[in-house]
């Protein structure tokens, strides 16, 4: 079963709106026409270039953003009728750093999205315990988040959004301030929550992260989709290279072609 | 049983982030008797003669900026609330989770609700026992009811500030215009009587005028519900009609900002 499904989706930003016609904004196509589906308890990587719209792509899924056209559904709920069922199967790790109340510690903010997202409350404490081991924030687990580092703030976020035990989780450049280790660790962790059914999304720039994880790849490229493919055997992050290149230089001649004069 | 949790999930996370802040909190409270001072000098300077709608001026002002603090407080709580997690960035992470975003407003702006309520009664006290207002003649059940409109309003007209907020992020400036317009015109320093006929009818327009004309005879004449006619058949349907019209506009502006992509801007 597809557990996400994202059908001919079309996103663009800076729209003139009918509330305000005298601002003549810019419009930035940020996702065209993209479909897409990953299968339960698979992990899929979303690579491309800055600004290619995988960010996006993941707050559609994430219920933040609406599409403006085209349908995205998640556990086979549409994200813009069904809100409130997706953000019940969704964890969502913002890439922002900012996204946590800085005078409060890593664990009072943890307990704070718990109630939010209301898990019961009996087994919540054991929950912020299991989740601040899984990334490896036990030991600061007191200290104000005003007070973590760029990293630690990363991995907060990532225990935030596995809290609930999402059936789908979507991470945006996860290992982006991680050392080494902590990223082996983070990919490690979201291998062990595939094999327990969670569907992973991942917007990435690595390929040796993608190599390590992914079950399938997609590549964005100025809001298409320029390629996807089913990816083994793992670890192979050359192979991962050599498609993105292949499928992302296809479009860019492609593209070139089209613009061309006959 | 899940509302309460997180109302006290917010209670919680304000508290502590507020006494990690340090001393704020009581320079508020000390701010509230110089404030209460002020006005009973210049109720001094005025004059014993000068009874503003049959009031004395000291108690006619102690409830007006009383209730306008409290209800413009309110109203900006909930820009505030908006606007701090707009600029942590929280916004996005709390619209994930699993709780809708009308309730995860409102509860946002619920500690500010609570510390308002608390330097409202302050204030009142402060006004009629430190600085001997006049004698109070409490009509008790007129007083409760008269108080649940004033919140329910002033919730309704928070959140649809909020609104104002998600929608143009100027939530800010819109607050600050509409406290000095009722602050003119809704009789909190000096009866609307005073103010030119044209005037007076852009007063009676504002729920604020009817209430604190309400609250001053319910705090100081005793004044019964029944009695007060006009102003609470204007107050109560208003109330009960504003605050799911405020929510409705709420979604609305929270379901073009996630077509906009501006949610967390600010």
């Amino acid at each position: 079963m597809a557990m996400i499904e994202i059908q001919s989706v079309t996103k663009i930003f800076g729209r003139r709106e009918w509330a305000r016609p005298w601002r003549c904004p810019s419009e930035t196509r940020a996702l065209d026409g993209v479909s897409l589906k990953f299968e339960t308890g698979r992990i899929g990587v979303l690579l491309g270039p800055n600004g290619s719209g995988k960010t996006t792509l993941l707050k559609l899924l994430s219920t933040i953003l609406l599409p403006d056209s085209g349908l995205v559904r998640v556990g086979g709920h549409d994200t813009a009728k069904n809100e409130d069922a997706v953000r019940r199967v969704v964890g969502f790790a913002v890439g922002a750093e900012r996204s946590f109340f800085p005078r409060l510690t890593a664990r009072e903010n943890l307990r704070f999205f718990a109630v939010f997202e209301e898990l019961p409350p009996a087994t919540i404490p054991r929950r912020i315990e299991e989740v601040l081991a899984a990334v490896n924030l036990t030991s600061d687990a007191d200290k104000q988040a005003m007070k973590f580092s760029s990293g630690m703030l990363h991995r907060l976020g990532i225990a935030r959004a596995i809290l609930k035990s999402p059936a789908v989780l979507l991470l945006d450049e996860p290992s982006r301030s991680l050392d080494p280790a902590a990223s082996e660790e983070l990919w490690k962790m979201l291998l062990s929550m595939k094999e327990t059914g969670t569907t992973v999304l991942v917007a990435s720039h690595n390929f040796e992260e993608t190599a390590s994880i992914a079950d399938a790849i997609a590549v964005l490229d100025h809001g298409r989709l320029a390629g996807c493919k089913n990816f083994s055997p793992r670890g192979d992050a050359t192979a991962v290279r050599e498609f993105y290149f292949s499928v992302s230089q296809a479009r860019s001649e492609a593209k070139r072609l089209a613009e061309a004069p006959a | 049983m899940n509302l309460l949790r997180k109302f006290v999930a917010v209670l919680r996370r304000d508290w502590l982030t507020g006494s990690r802040y340090g001393a704020a909190s009581a320079l508020y409270a000390v701010g509230l008797v110089f404030e209460a001072a002020a006005f009973y000098f210049v109720a001094r300077a005025v004059g014993p003669a000068y009874r503003p709608d049959g009031f004395d001026f000291f108690s006619f002002i102690v409830i007006g900026t009383g209730i306008w603090g409290f209800f413009l407080a309110t109203v900006s709580s909930f820009v505030t609330a908006i606007r701090e997690a707009q600029v942590s960035g929280s916004i996005e992470a709390l619209m994930t989770t699993a709780t809708k975003p009308s309730p995860l407003v409102t509860l946002s702006a619920a500690s500010t609700i609570l510390r308002d309520s608390a330097q409202l009664i302050a204030y009142l006290l402060v006004g009629f026992l430190l600085f001997g207002a006049a004698a109070l003649h409490v009509n008790a059940l007129a007083l409760v009811v008269l108080a649940v409109l004033i919140l329910a309003l002033a919730l309704a007209f928070g959140i649809l500030a909020a609104a104002v907020q998600v929608s143009i992020q100027k939530g800010g400036a819109v607050v600050w215009l509409f406290g000095s317009v009722i602050w003119l015109f809704s009789g909190t320093m000096f009866p609307v009587s005073t103010l030119p006929a044209p005037l007076q009818i852009l007063a009676k327009m504002i729920p604020l005028t009817y209430a604190l004309d309400a609250l001053r005879a319910a705090m100081l004449k005793g004044t019964s519900l029944s009695q007060m006619g006009s102003g609470m058949a204007y107050l109560a349907p208003l109330a009960v009609i504003l605050l799911p019209v405020a929510v409705g506009v709420f979604g609305l502006t929270l379901r073009q900002a996630r077509r906009r992509g501006t949610l967390s801007y600010y």
